[in-house]
Parts: structure tokens; sequence; C-alpha cells
């Protein structure tokens, strides 16, 4: 058993690791903030209570984090059911359960295309999606050619193409 | 000029809207044009759709969710208490210093208001970004133009906006005002009950009250404060469990170490169910329990009878359950 002061230091680094990607994956699919950051909070404290007791390497830790997390996404949802209590909750806990699976794939699917990209394709392509600047922006402030930029949007976007072909 | 000759690039920066007036143009010949590849836009589309980064993903304070990561783990550990204890004193500290007093002027205008009935609840987007959600028998208002100025009838959750140079606050039917920049909280104010009480889960915000105390009480995350109508005299306690708070915005009731006739006072509100008590002990005595808003009265009652010993029938004239 380790001491409570060196867990919290593990946890912490944990924390800085994991976070941003479980709460994007619980977002996703519960949609609202507030539950989201929570089931993420209960993953964590699942994971201080049975820490004991998981392989020590880091792909052990990260994939008990995400199979929690779905869990308690699941189980989340099955709690807010009640209302529905009288139609068939089987045939709806089954839709959900696909459904979840079903964006859960996608989104670790677009996490490891983005792992699979050059590290400077990958960040052109995030520059263009998520700060939503222009071909000529990018190619300024990363001192390149708009030539450059574009090639590497196109090589992003035929990986996408390819690999998310089953998924949309 | 040759529309064939578009590229998966160009479709890009028309879908993601960053592409300049000729490649817009470009592109929107290709769609009318018979080269135009409905599967290759499609998929450009669906790109875009599934790589959206999700909304708070800048706002999202690792730190933040550290602490209360910590703090919830906190009564496993002594040691990890007693630490705690010492920052939040030092944060007091720190946030009386740092609290400026801000005035906020009104704009003139028509009085807007939102309330709900009985077992009804209601999501209200106010126009400064901020949220409402408004638990049964409630009611808010404000002027038209300031949404940051609230009168609250009832019980409801705010996940306010953040302003820092207007505050935003919410005043009850008994006069206490809360105060916050930028935060979320629960009040629960219903004319009827005995006591009001508010809860901060996240950020600060700040309790005053000229009929109950005088010093301005400021609350920290996981902070409660109750304040007993009778005596006026507001009670800080930490809460262990926020669940029982906004169990309500779940569609679910429960109480915590609560006496019979609160129980009774929020069933009425929640269910529209009325409790009428034939005995003072029973009705002065405390619970703790929680149950789906669709669970008939009969089997709340009978869960309630497994601790204390009572009994009930209705009356079916006035449609009230007397419990004695």
């Amino acid at each position: 058993m380790k001491s409570i002061r060196i867990k919290k230091k593990i946890f912490s680094a944990l924390f800085d690791k994991h976070y941003k990607r479980l709460f994007n994956y619980s977002f996703k699919v519960v949609k609202q903030k507030d539950i989201a950051e929570e089931l993420v909070q209960e993953t964590f404290i699942k994971l201080w209570e049975n820490i004991e007791n998981i392989n020590d390497n880091e792909r052990a830790v990260a994939s008990y984090l995400i199979t929690v997390l779905k869990n308690k996404i699941i189980d989340n949802h099955r709690k807010n059911q009640t209302k529905e209590k009288h139609l068939d909750l089987y045939s709806l806990n089954a839709k959900f359960v696909t459904d979840i699976d079903t964006k859960w794939e996608l989104e670790k699917e677009i996490d490891s295309i983005y792992e699979s990209l050059q590290p400077k394709t990958s960040e052109i392509f995030k520059l263009s999606r998520n700060k939503g600047l222009t071909y000529t922006e990018i190619a300024s402030l990363k001192n390149i050619s708009v030539k450059t930029v574009e090639s590497n949007i196109s090589k992003a976007l035929i990986t996408f193409r390819k690999r998310l072909k089953d998924y949309l | 000029m040759k529309d064939h000759q578009i590229q998966e690039t160009d479709i890009w920066a028309y879908v993601s809207m960053s592409a300049n007036e000729a490649t817009r143009t470009k592109v929107e010949n290709w769609k009318r044009s018979h080269d135009f590849d409905e599967e290759v836009f499609n998929s450009i589309v669906n790109i875009y759709n599934a790589t959206e980064k999700n909304q708070f993903d800048d706002d999202i304070d690792i730190e933040a969710e550290k602490n209360k990561f910590f703090a919830s783990i906190a009564p496993r550990s002594r040691k990890i208490q007693n630490i705690q204890k010492y920052l939040k004193y030092a944060a007091v500290v720190v946030l009386f210093i740092s609290i400026a007093g801000i005035t906020y002027q009104n704009l003139s205008g028509n009085i807007i208001t939102i309330e709900t009935t009985y077992g009804e609840e209601k999501q209200v987007a106010l126009s400064d970004g901020s949220v409402v959600w408004l638990n049964a028998a409630s009611k808010i208002s404000y002027k038209e133009g300031a949404p940051r100025t609230i009168l609250l009838d009832g019980e409801a959750f705010f996940e306010v906006a953040k302003d820092k140079i207007h505050p935003f606050t919410v005043e009850t039917p008994n006069h206490v005002i809360i105060k916050a920049l930028g935060t979320s909280f629960n009040i629960n104010a219903y004319r009827k009950n005995t006591y009001l009480e508010t809860t901060l889960l996240t950020g600060k915000v700040e309790v005053s009250s000229k009929n109950y105390f005088e010093e301005k009480i400021i609350m920290l995350p996981n902070d409660h404060i109750k304040i007993m109508k009778a005596n006026g005299k507001p009670i800080k306690t930490i809460i262990e469990n926020k669940q029982t708070i906004l169990a309500w915005k779940k569609g679910k009731i429960r109480f915590q170490n609560m006496s019979f006739e609160d129980i009774a006072s929020n069933l009425k509100n929640q269910l529209n169910i009325k409790l009428v008590f034939e005995n003072e002990t029973i009705a002065n005595s405390k619970f703790t329990a929680s149950f789906d808003k669709s669970t008939p009265i009969e089997e709340i009652l009978e869960a309630l009878k497994v601790s204390k010993d009572f009994n009930y029938n209705l009356n079916q004239q006035t449609n009230e359950w007397i419990i004695k």
C-alpha cells in the first residue's frame, strides 16, 4: 500500500494525462457538462479505490479508466430512464448501448487517426478544424507555403476518409 | 476555368467555412455541375462533423477538477482532510480581501416572469448566457434587459455565465440576496418552507440579508447554508453528497435528515400531494430517503413507515393523506 502522499501525486499526474480525453468522451455522449464532469470524477474515484488491484502499467490504467467511464455512462442512463418505465425498457437500453458503442468506437478511431498522422499534419489540420483558420493564415502562422498547408490538409483528409468509411 | 479540377482541400475549406471568395464560387459551381460528386462532398462534411471539438474543450480546468476529486476522497483519510481544512481557511481570507463592491445598474423595462406549476420543471436560458433550472411550483422574474438581477420564489439551480463587471444576484422572498460572479449554485426558498437553503457547487458567492443577519457570508464550493426562518440564524455546513441537493434536477426526490413536515411541503410542490399531520411528534421526526418522482405515494409512505411508527389513510373528500 502506497502512502497517501505518493498516491495523490500519482493521481495528480493521471488527471493531467487523462482528464481532458475522458471528459471529451463523456461530454460527447451525455451532452451535459455537469453530468459529464461528474461521471469522470466518479471514474477517478473508482480508480482510487482499486488502483492496488490494477497492473502497474500505463496502458492498463488508461483502458481501465475508459471502461469504467463507459459503464458509468450506461448506468447513469439507466437510472435516468424511470420515465420510460412502462415502455419496453430492454429494447431502449439495448439501443442506447449500441449507440454508445458506435460513438465510442468513432471517438477512439478519431483519436487514433490523429496519433497516426505526422505531428505536423495533425497540427495543421487542427488549426483548420478547431481554430477555423484559412490556409493563408496557417501558412503565415507556421511560416510555410500555402501549397505545403494544402498538401498536409489533403493528407489528413485522405486518411480520415479511408479510416472513417465504416463509421460515417 | 475548369470546375472539375476541384480538390478535396477546396471542399474542406468550403465546408469548414474558411474558403476565400474564389474557392467558394468554385465549389458552388461544382455543386451545380455534372461533375458534382455527392459522395466525396458528403464524406468531407461527415469528417467535419465527426471531428467537432467539444465546446468546453478550452474551458476545462483540470486543476479545479483535481481539487474536487481530492476533496471527495478526503473522508477516506484524516490527514488529507486536515490539510483541506487549512486550505479552506486560507481561501476564505483571500476571498475577503479580493471581493470588491461592484454595483449593477438596472435598465428599466418590462418584468419577465417564468414559472412552473406543481410537478413541472423548466430549463431557461437567459439572454446573458446563464442557464436556470426551475424546480416545481417556482417562479423567477427579472426586468427585461437585466437578466442578472433575479427574484426567486421556490427552488432553482443557476449556472451563471461569467461576467466580472455585472454580478449575478438572486433575491428570495425573505430578502436573502445571493450574489455571484460566475458560478453554479442551488437555492431552495419556497415561501411555505420553514427554512431556506443554498448550496454552492463551483465558483464563489456572497450571501447577505437585511432581515436575518448583518455580516455577509462568503460561500466556497460545496458549502451549504441553511437559514431557519424562525430565528434567522444561518448554519453553514459542507455538503458530502451534492446528489441530495440536485436530485430534483434528475427527476428524483431526496431527503437528508429532513423533518416529516418539510418532506410534506416538498411532496406538495413536487407531486401535488397533500399530507396532513394529526400527530405532532411524527411531524417533527426526521427522515433520510430517496425516491424517483414516479414512485406512488403509498410506496413512499410505506418506506418511511419502516423507520418510524405511524399510520396513514386517505381522506377521499379532500384528497388529503392523514398521518397519525
